[in-house]
């Protein structure tokens, strides 16, 4: 059968081919090309209609091709890497999003991250970012000192509300526990211990492995058969990010919308309530669980309307990655934005990451988190 | 800031005091809106002409405004224009970039107004229409319309890049255009600030006969006569049921003709596409019973009852060899991937894409003569073609070229075009099907118009007598 190039060798034949030496190489499979970075600063924003930056900011400097545009000129020496420049490239949500449309299979987050290392190491990073590592590497907690050191003692379950759960939303742990114990479950909170996911996504390659050794040692000390966070993106750490530095993780790390999905029955009462929901974009991309949320709202007998954005389409809420740290007023913009959409589908919104719910509530949003809802359907006290 | 970046386009530049009072005149309104900062400057000095990447690769940009502008209401554009004009500074209309001939580039400096932050969307669902403000994204409408069971219709290849403004201002046409039409056709009405800062509406009817369609003035005219700040749009239901199918020809020539048979017995397919040889190659490998001939996709959608009807005239007239479903699938798949050029480019391969349009009577000729033209061109490796709107009358030719030039790679494009306009024009066909003018074709509008030309440069000059909207736009 012919191949991708055949072709380009038969038409143009393979004289006139070898007089092209670059082309002939790269499809004799000899040359590797332009990198990554070059290749997305070339495109024509072919995802930019899903890049919630790009859509809401609107401007071409932060949309994703155009960051990858400035990337490039800056690894080329044409453009400095100055503050102005630094700003562009921390306007990502680390949400992937792009990643589902483009055809070369790039995330302009990872493909920026490099830079983003670069400009902390130059002190050139936004200062909002430059303020959330200086907490992470003196507190090992983004917001400074932490509120709740809680650690667990050996064997059982660990439950982990992630930094922002514990920060902002310390209800949203407590239906969490009272979720798992309704499950069965008699968990202990860990807390405080900041999974280095921020300084992931900031670029500070270094401080996120300090993190990430010290949350797997104190995982570790801790033995436990389980672990259930509430955050998305602290499960991506612990399961794909860790294991890539080397780093033992418990057997199990699950988010709590996941070991809700392992429940083989719900005894719950049901709920009339007319709900829309927001697919959090690290559940969908990062742990490929797009139909997650929807399917297990639908078995706990929700009344669901879907929202125009879903699924593997879903919309990032604004809190992603550390744009609410270096462009606040641009991260609720996104809220709102994406609080408007979920309206015209219903008054309420259950989420399953506590960024999301954190975002919308501080937009006047009306959101439960899924261990919220669960917890009231199932019997046990009012949620959110 | 300091960049070594060349301007490679810049002619003229703008008194730096000038620009510093547009400023003051906008600033107070648009704040953050209005930035000189590099980071931005740079981000808008280019669209997606495809030199350009080449240029950029060097560290060269066409050419960098000095402001950019984001208004968010019609209000804030008329402010905007009204001080650029009176202060005789050049405006740039930029919708998502994606124009192919260097139509948004900040020619001669001046002041670039990014339509993106003008999004709102207003349906009037009982009469299939719907509003939208210039700088919405053109996946974003269609999705929003796909939730409602509605649909434009309008699927350009850049659906995810482009904005409405964009598509009104270049008269875009969509791969499913055979059965919607091109944008011109979905235009109701529209809303644009004139040069001179003043706001025209033309509001939205099904049909009126109240004198002549000044509204269609604006369509196509590429930022040079106005800014485009909202549009209604006819829309119509999602399709109940599509039907997909392909055909193999021995030639071009034959697949065309069938073609014709099926418009002329009155079956209206979304997508026709005619692939020549070496684009069946390229686009079809894996099918076998395709390879070395010429492959056709059609798909046919809408309610099911005029689906099934305009099927059966396929059957009839397509001829040639039925190859079913799959291919179709593949192109559904593969349609938006763009990936050659940024693969390409940087290994110093030139490359286009050339739309042209010619009756029935003329098409094959063209096609023959445009790709003798060109592959004559020193340096050209390949031409090749697909045939993907049709007419009752004819036919667009979407040719693609691509070489790798043993000097100047700018000169080496500029030959090519020349070739390709003046085959065109030799067979008497439009020189632009559906991207437009920009820069790149400057050289042959005047004798692609003729005579039509005065009757443009004089609107022009009417309406816009300072010469402040995008200057350089076809001149
Ligand atoms: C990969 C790819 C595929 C493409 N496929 C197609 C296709 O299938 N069909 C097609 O027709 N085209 C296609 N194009 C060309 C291009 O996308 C279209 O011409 C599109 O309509 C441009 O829209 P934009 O919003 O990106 O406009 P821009 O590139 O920003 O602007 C284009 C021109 O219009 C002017 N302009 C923009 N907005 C306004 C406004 N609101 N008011 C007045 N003037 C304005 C600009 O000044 C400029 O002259 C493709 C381009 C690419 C890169
Ligand atoms: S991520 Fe892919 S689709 Fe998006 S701009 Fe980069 S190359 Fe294009
Ligand atoms: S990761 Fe998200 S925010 Fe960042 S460029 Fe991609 S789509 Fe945009």
């Amino acid at each position: 059968m012919p191949g991708r190039w055949s072709w380009l060798l038969e038409e143009v034949g393979l004289r006139k081919l070898i007089f092209s030496p670059l082309v002939y190489r790269y499809i004799m499979g000899e040359l590797r090309g332009a990198s990554d970075l070059v290749k997305c600063a070339l495109c024509p924003n072919m995802c930019r209609h899903a890049c919630p930056v790009s859509i809401v900011d609107g401007r071409e400097t932060t949309s994703p091709s155009g960051k990858a545009r400035l990337g490039m000129l800056v690894e080329r020496g044409y453009v400095d890497l100055d503050r102005d420049v630094a700003e562009a490239i921390y306007a990502c949500l680390s949400c992937e999003a792009c990643r589902r449309w483009c055809y070369f299979s790039f995330s302009v987050d990872e493909l920026l991250r490099p830079l983003r290392g670069r400009s902390i190491e130059e002190g050139k990073a936004p200062r909002g970012v430059q303020a959330l590592l200086s907490n992470l590497s003196e507190h090992g907690y983004p917001y400074g000192e932490p509120r709740s050191q809680a650690r667990p003692s050996g064997g059982g379950v660990v439950y982990f509300p992630g930094c922002v759960t514990t920060e902002h939303l310390p209800e949203l742990a407590e239906s969490a526990l009272r979720l798992l114990e309704l499950l069965g479950f008699n968990a202990q909170p860990l807390e405080g211990v900041c999974c280095g996911a921020p300084a992931y996504y900031a670029g500070d390659e270094r401080l996120f492995k300090r993190l990430a050794a010290r949350l797997a040692e104190a995982l570790e000390s801790a033995e436990p058969r389980l672990v259930v966070a509430s955050c998305p993106s602290c499960v991506h750490a612990l399961r794909n990010l860790y294991p890539s530095l080397g780093l033992r993780v418990p057997p199990r790390v699950l988010h709590v919308a996941e070991l809700l999905a392992e429940q083989q029955q719900f005894p719950g009462k049901g709920t009339s309530l007319r709900i829309t929901y927001h697919d959090p974009c690290k559940l969908v991309y990062a742990l490929g669980k797009p139909n997650l949320l929807r399917e297990l709202l639908v078995r706990l007998g929700v009344s669901v309307v879907d929202p125009r954005r879903r699924g593997d389409e879903t919309f990032c809420c604004g809190y992603g990655g550390t744009l609410p740290f270096s462009h606040r007023e641009l991260a609720d913009s996104i809220a709102r934005e994406r609080l408007g959409e979920l309206k015209e589908a219903a008054e309420t919104v259950v989420t399953a990451c506590p960024a999301c719910k954190l975002a919308f509530t501080r937009n006047g949003g009306r959101v439960l988190d899924v261990a919220e809802l669960a917890v009231s359907l199932l019997g046990g006290e009012r949620g959110g | 800031m300091s960049f070594r970046l060349t301007q490679r386009l810049r002619r003229e530049g703008v008194p730096a005091e000038r620009v510093s009072a547009f400023i003051e005149r906008v600033k107070p309104v648009l704040g953050e809106r209005c930035s000189t900062r590099f980071s931005d400057l740079v981000s808008y000095s280019r669209d997606y002409w495809p030199i350009s990447l080449h240029w950029l690769l060097k560290g060269e940009v066409p050419s960098l405004p000095d402001a950019v502008v984001w208004p968010e209401s019609t209000e804030e554009v008329a402010l905007v224009v009204s001080a650029a004009s009176s202060l005789g500074i050049p405006v740039y209309p930029y919708g998502g970039g994606s124009g192919v001939l260097g139509g948004a580039v900040p020619e001669m400096g001046g002041v670039v107004v990014d339509l993106k932050r003008m999004r709102s969307i207003r349906l009037y669902e009982e009469d299939f229409i719907v509003e939208a403000e210039a700088g919405v994204n053109g996946y974003y409408l269609e999705s929003y319309l796909n939730h409602r069971g509605l649909t434009l219709g309008q699927i350009p290849q850049s659906l995810y890049p482009s904005t409405v403004g964009g598509w009104v201002a270049t008269k875009a046409t969509g791969q499913f255009s055979t059965k919607y039409g091109g944008i011109e056709d979905m235009v109701l009405g529209l809303e644009v600030v004139l040069p001179t800062g003043e706001i025209a509406r033309f509001p939205p009817h099904p049909r009126s006969s109240t004198g002549p369609d000044l509204m269609r003035l604006f369509i196509g005219s590429e930022g040079a006569l106005g800014i485009i700040t909202r549009v209604w749009l006819r829309v119509q239901p999602y399709p109940e049921e599509r039907i997909l199918q392909s055909f193999v020809h021995e030639s071009f020539e034959e697949a065309l003709q069938a073609v014709r048979r099926v418009l002329a017995r009155g079956a209206k397919p979304a997508v026709v596409r005619v692939y020549d040889r070496i684009e069946t190659k390229r686009h079809f490998y894996a099918f076998e019973e395709a390879y070395g001939k010429v492959l056709t996709i059609v798909i046919l959608e809408g309610s099911s009852e005029v689906v099934r009807a305009e099927a059966g005239i396929l059957e009839r007239e397509m001829g040639g060899k039925p190859l079913g479903e799959e291919p179709v699938r593949h192109w559904l798949r593969t349609r938006f991937d763009v990936r050659e050029a940024p693969e390409f480019a940087p290994l110093g391969v030139v490359f286009d894409t050339i739309e042209v349009a010619a009756p029935w009577s003329r098409v094959v000729e063209l096609y023959h003569r445009f790709k003798e033209a060109v592959g004559s061109v020193d340096g050209v490796l390949f031409v090749s073609a697909h045939a993907s709107h049709f007419y009752l009358q004819g036919a667009c030719l979407y040719f693609t070229f691509a070489g790798v030039p043993r000097g100047d790679p700018t000169e080496f494009y500029n030959r090519v075009w020349d070739a390709a306009m003046r085959a065109t024009l030799e067979c008497g066909g439009a020189i632009s099907h559906h991207h437009g003018i920009g820069r790149q074709r400057r050289p042959w509008l005047r004798d692609a118009l003729g005579g039509g030309y005065a009757v443009l440069a004089r609107v022009k000059a009417a309406l816009d007598p300072r010469g402040v909207m995008n200057p350089g736009w076809g001149a």
